[in-house]
């Protein structure tokens, strides 16, 4: 009840001068309208990194590289042949699959860029991958028409290759490259099928760029390897993924013998990290724009406090008889907080309505997966409400710590 | 005893310099009295007024207030005193312009112990003759009305003493005694009233008139008889406007 009136009293009385009112709001609206806009780009963005990361990395598992990875991993991740280290192995591919607990399957890949690859007088720089039939399901490789490598194939150590559409395209034209033959490094290999189109990787690469044949053809028919590049490995339990992850870590530097102060010459990645790595560049731009809309809700609680200060020197009367009627301090400095309160909150509600539309703007314009979400509204609604108590209360102690006897005597 | 000062002094510093507008004042008021208090401007009248209020504690003395030690309060008692025991009433009616005059009436309950329905206010303003104005707002008020809407609010929380600071200063002589008139009315039903005016003739409305000089009382006297602003209305030629 005392509440409502309190309320009521601040609504009249910035209503009395609507003008000033809207400018005091003018920099929280902005401030909001800002943050609103920011965070549904930045998790719309997150998502859409997600959702092309499983794209490129299938169904979530866990992959182990031939190289500590992290700074040099580049498009490669640091895997190829002849660029990580040499020491990943089948044997500990099966290693993996039988000691360590909630591994469901692991398979061996190998890769290797710059290849070149020819049909009749036409020839494309590509890279191979050699894969086992497993790859298909872990890692969402979609065959568009064809069939993938069998389960034969890499008995066989059969000739075969999956081309991709950006190197069908190169070689083949528009004619339909199934049942031809192409030479990579003049090996002879038959065109088993083509690959669905992945489009761009998160860091700008050409997913379709590249062709696909039998582990085993890569290893002993072209390359002479006995090394990996890549294990994946499926898990039962995907909850688990961290405690496995770490299980692998620790079974191949058993394995690898590696005691510290020596590095790890493997890599263990998870979604979760590669996430956060492609990630950076959209939390970079957001970071710049959250500074942006910082500083106007920095700007717009100086505002507040500024009029604020204006009102309560206008009103030195009104507070000398609230004080005379009985008004304790702190009923002073809840009114005028309250005010101020009135005038964050609400230019925080016209903020997030103004980031609400931008948002749609945004994502109209820039075709940016923008979610409103309501983590944006709820950091809206918290910053709207902290600026007007940390930005209020020294115009409202000003006012509750006048003396009523000055404050009467005003003109 | 409604109120009882003790040699109470009120030292201001002032640049340094040491001002006494108070200087050692004993003042006894009777529950029931109508009291004046006059004397010319700097005379100390308002700083007494502002410590009789409880607006302002003494530098040194004893106040009491309807039996009340008000010198060592703190600041949210002291509120509490003003709000409950105190009814004010201004030269310059400070009403607030963004209430109703039932609104401003009501102003003291929102800060007070308890709280009151609408039924009271209304029927403070009723008593002082705006029943019929409950929800205008001051600006289309005039100065007498306006200044019975104060003395409304004044009484909204059944004070100890109603004090009147020069409440007729702003008002031409008609509404002025209209406002005396209703002083003595309520002086007449038991309450006690403390006016304070430079005004002789206002002052003679009172019972008992005090008169302060450089912030001591000069002098205290009884008033024989006292004035009545109800004849005094009757006597005044008739006005064409209210």
């Amino acid at each position: 009840m005392r509440m409502a009136i309190t309320l009521r009293e601040a609504r009249r009385a910035l209503a009395a001068n609507k003008v000033r009112t809207f400018l005091t709001m003018l920099g929280i609206i902005v401030g909001i309208t800002s943050l609103t806009i920011i965070v549904a780009v930045g998790q719309g963005s997150k998502a859409q990194v997600t959702g092309r990361l499983s794209k490129l990395w299938g169904t979530n598992p866990i992959m182990v590289t031939a190289s500590a990875g992290g700074k040099n991993a580049g498009p490669h991740m640091g895997m190829g042949v002849g660029v990580g280290s040499q020491t990943l192995t089948y044997e500990d591919t099966e290693a993996i699959r039988k000691e360590v607990p909630n591994v469901r399957a692991a398979s061996p890949g190998l890769l290797k860029g710059d290849v070149q690859v020819k049909y009749r007088q036409q020839s494309a720089t590509t890279e191979v991958f050699g894969v086992t039939p497993e790859f298909r399901e872990y890692r969402s490789w979609d065959v568009d028409s064809g069939e993938f490598v069998s389960e034969e194939d890499v008995r066989g150590l059969a000739r075969v290759v999956l081309l991709g559409q950006t190197v069908a395209r190169e070689l083949f034209g528009e004619a339909d490259p199934v049942g031809e033959t192409v030479r990579i490094e003049n090996v002879a290999f038959k065109v088993k099928g083509m690959m669905a189109k992945k489009g761009a990787s998160p860091e700008g690469g050409d997913l379709d760029d590249r062709v696909t044949i039998p582990v085993t053809t890569f290893a002993r028919r072209l390359y002479n390897v006995t090394y990996l590049s890549n294990i994946v490995v499926q898990l039962e339990d995907m909850s688990r993924m961290q405690e496995t992850a770490q299980a692998i870590t620790r079974l191949l530097r058993e394995r690898h013998h590696i005691v510290p102060p020596k590095q790890d010459d493997f890599g263990v990645r998870t979604p979760e990290g590669m996430v956060k790595v492609f990630a950076g560049t959209a939390q970079t731009l957001s970071l710049f724009l959250g500074l942006v809309s910082g500083i106007a809700l920095l700007v717009g609680g100086l505002v507040i406090m500024n009029i604020m200060l204006v009102s309560v020197g206008e009103r030195t009367r009104e507070i000398g008889l609230r004080r005379a009627m009985g008004a304790r301090r702190r009923d002073i400095l809840t009114q005028f907080l309250t005010e101020a309160l009135v005038v964050s909150v609400s230019g925080g509600v016209i903020g997030t309505a103004l980031g609400i539309l931008g948002t749609l703007l945004v994502r109209v314009a820039t075709k940016t997966p923008a979610v409103v979400s309501w983590q944006a509204v709820g950091l809206s609604a918290f910053f709207s409400i902290t600026i007007g108590v940390v930005f209020g209360v020294h115009p409202a102690r000003r006012a509750a710590f006048l003396d009523p006897v000055e404050a009467l005597r005003t003109e | 005893m409604m109120i009882e000062m003790q040699e109470v002094t009120r030292v201001y510093d002032m640049g340094g310099q040491q001002v006494r507008a108070v200087n050692g004042i004993s003042l006894q008021v009777e529950a029931g009295e109508f009291v004046a208090i006059i004397g010319p401007s700097g005379s100390g009248k308002s700083t007494l007024m502002n410590l009789l209020a409880c607006l302002d504690t003494p530098t040194s003395g004893r106040y009491h207030l309807d039996g009340m030690e008000v010198g060592g309060l703190d600041d949210d008692r002291l509120s509490l005193v003003r709000n409950s025991k105190v009814g004010l009433v201004f030269q310059s009616y400070n009403l607030l312009s963004r209430m109703t005059a039932l609104e401003n009436v009501e102003l003291p309950l929102l800060y007070g112990e308890h709280r009151g329905d609408g039924a009271a206010a209304r029927q403070a303003l009723e008593s002082v003759g705006l029943g019929d104005r409950l929800h205008h707002w001051p600006n289309q008020l005039s100065g007498g009305q306006q200044q019975r809407v104060a003395i409304a609010r004044a009484l909204i929380n059944g004070p100890a003493i109603v004090l009147a600071d020069e409440p007729t200063g702003a008002l031409d002589t008609r509404s002025g005694l209209e406002v005396m008139d209703i002083f003595q009315r309520l002086n007449r039903e038991g309450r006690t009233v403390v006016l304070v005016t430079h005004e002789q003739a206002i002052a003679e409305h009172a019972g008992r008139v005090i008169s302060i000089r450089d912030g001591r009382i000069a002098a205290d006297e009884a008033v024989p008889r006292p004035r009545s602003a109800r004849e005094e209305l009757a006597h005044l030629p008739q006005e064409v406007s209210q």
